[in-house]
């Protein structure tokens, strides 16, 4: 069973990119064997394929929190989510949605953490601010340390 | 005077943000009003000198459900003023992208959007833990109509593949040939959709509807087709404007359509199985047959199972497409800017989506005009949402709630496309 990092979010609209960029950085750096990158673009049917079956998920995502911009969060989801945390979908379908879906259906993996960056803009066409860029190389260190930690616990 | 108000500060499971205001007084209906308060998005506007060869891409960000049906237009348009119409395995491709994003869409509104309703669900999160089987498997459907959509659109949302005169590259026959095996599975699951759909509790409400679609004489209208009406109607896309006018309505920020300046019509699922039945291939009509379907059906309600019957041609279409497909020579044929106006209309999983662009010798966009289907729908689930309440003005406030954004839901409305949607309220006096 694999280990599954999940980058969320539309490329086109400001720092929700951030997911998708935070798994371009981890392309670049040594990850355990058994760990498969993915990228969604929001689509939380595609996002309960994408984590049934896998033994662990970490997935990265812009989050909407009181914390400044750029700083980075780590949510279990061994718990049920706060749905105000992420920014909904157009069909009010989105990653929240998705998890508590995969949840109910008994698809979510036995490890699933979110590691969130909290964002702020989210123009139609813009890129990422610069609060956002400067925290890509923690959030990727974050996802890493998650990928050793869920690795040194299934080998202890 | 007894007043009393039932209020929804939004309504979930439609896309977009609007509101739904019924009035009750003396125990008689005053009216229902669709407010729609997302703001307008000036599309056209911003389109006035841009590239001709851009529109498909704009457009596309116009719907996160629908891009393909946007790109379609816009690309139909822009080349029905340059002259060009395209043949062969580039227009069959183009229709078979099509058949993907009618299966994701449709899927997702059955199952994730409506299927609730019907079975007493707050959401589908709540009704997977009683129907977990029937959860996965439109999961399951709905992820093939994605892949069809990745592999010749470039990626599930806002492809980014289609060009004007084709697309930008077409992928190796056998990925398409991988994904025909993996649609005979999901056409197997629409059987069972359709089947399962059937069994749902349908409330008895008919309404004497004029239903507006495309038709074309030898195949279910996707791309091309003129616009007819169960009332006779028979339209040449050129001559859509002469007929179907947009109106500003004060409590809404996305304009209401209407037919000859007064007609209510309805477009959509149950408009294009109702005036194209004897298109649909001959598997569906035998499922058609099997679950009873009534020709000519005007229970709103049976939307579901006419989304449930395209999703099944939808895949027959999709499997009939890559088995008889020859790869073109080029990946597109040349357009070349020419001035003047050009129009379409093809079959978004809504309905109908107009386009209609001036564009001058350089190729600069002049001008833009796009309806959108649920704008074109406004009126009728208004009228809809009339009726019904008169039926059940007697339920309890929270049941009135329930079936009127189960009504709603019936036309499975875009909000954010037609303003380029919704809360309810309803006051009783």
């Amino acid at each position: 069973m694999s280990v599954v990092v999940i980058g969320v979010g539309n490329p086109m609209r400001g720092d929700d990119a951030v997911g998708l960029k935070v798994v371009e950085a981890l392309k670049k750096m040594p990850l355990p064997k058994e760990v498969t990158l993915h990228t969604n673009g929001g689509d939380a049917a595609d996002l309960i394929g994408l984590l049934d079956g896998a033994r662990a998920a970490v997935i990265c995502d812009a989050v909407q929190t009181d914390e400044p911009a750029g700083s980075v969060v780590t949510v279990d989801c061994s718990e049920p989510l706060p749905q105000q945390l992420f920014l909904c979908s157009s069909h009010a379908f989105g990653v929240a949605e998705g998890i508590e879906l995969a949840r109910t259906l008994g698809q979510l993996p036995p490890a699933c953490i979110i590691v969130g960056i909290a964002a702020n803009k989210w123009a139609v066409g813009g890129g990422l601010s610069q609060p956002m860029k400067d925290a890509v190389p923690q959030a990727a260190q974050r996802v890493a340390a998650a990928l050793q930690h869920i690795s040194g616990v299934d080998h202890a | 005077m007894k007043t009393k108000t039932i209020k929804v500060d939004y309504l979930a499971r439609v896309e977009g943000e609007g509101a739904l205001s019924i009035a009750i007084q003396d125990n008689k209906l005053d009216h229902v009003h669709l407010k729609i308060f997302e703001p307008p998005r000036f599309f056209e506007g911003f389109m006035r000198g841009r590239e001709f060869s851009e529109a498909p891409d704009i457009t596309a960000r116009i719907c996160g459900i629908c891009p393909v049906a946007y790109q379609m237009s816009s690309a139909h348009a822009m080349e029905a003023a340059c002259g060009v119409t395209l043949d062969g395995p580039l227009r069959e491709l183009r229709r078979l992208l099509y058949c993907g994003e009618w299966i994701e869409s449709h899927v997702l509104h059955m199952y994730m959007l409506h299927a609730p309703d019907f079975l007493g669900y707050e959401s589908a999160i709540h009704m997977a833990a009683d129907h977990a089987e029937v959860v996965k498997r439109g999961l399951h459907m709905k992820k093939v109509g994605n892949a069809i959509v990745n592999l010749l659109g470039g990626r599930e949302i806002h492809p980014i593949n289609v060009r004007l005169g084709g697309f930008y590259k077409i992928p190796p026959l056998e990925k398409f040939r991988e994904l025909a095996e993996q649609l005979k599975t999901v056409r197997d699951e629409a059987v069972t959709t359709a089947q399962w759909a059937a069994g749902l509790d349908f409330p008895d409400f008919t309404q004497d509807y004029t239903f507006v679609a495309l038709s074309h004489p030898d195949e279910y209208p996707f791309n091309e087709g003129r616009v007819i009406s169960s009332d006779g109607l028979d339209l040449d896309v050129n001559d859509y404007e002469t007929r179907f006018k947009e109106q500003h309505e004060e409590r809404s920020t996305a304009l209401h359509s209407v037919l000859d300046n007064h007609i209510t019509y309805f477009v959509g699922p149950l408009a294009r199985v109702n005036l194209n039945y004897d298109q649909l291939s001959l598997l569906t009509r035998q499922v058609a047959d099997d679950i009873c379907w009534e020709r000519g059906c005007n229970n709103p309600f049976k939307s579901i199972l006419a989304r449930a019957l395209e999703t099944i041609y939808a895949c027959d279409e999709a499997i009939r497409i890559i088995d008889e497909l020859e790869m073109p020579e080029a990946p597109f044929v040349p357009v070349e800017p020419k001035a003047g106006v050009g129009c379409a209309a093809t079959e978004a999983p809504r309905g109908i989506l107009y386009h209609r662009y001036t564009i001058d010798e350089q190729g600069l966009i002049q001008n833009a005009k796009i309806v959108p289907p649920t704008s074109q729908n406004q009126r009728v689930i208004e009228k809809d949402l009339y009726h019904f309440v008169e039926q059940v003005m007697h339920e309890p406030d929270d049941k009135i709630q329930w079936q009127c954004e189960q009504a709603i839901r019936n036309y499975d409305p875009c909000i954010s496309c037609s303003t380029h949607f919704l809360n309810l309220k309803v006051t009783r006096s």
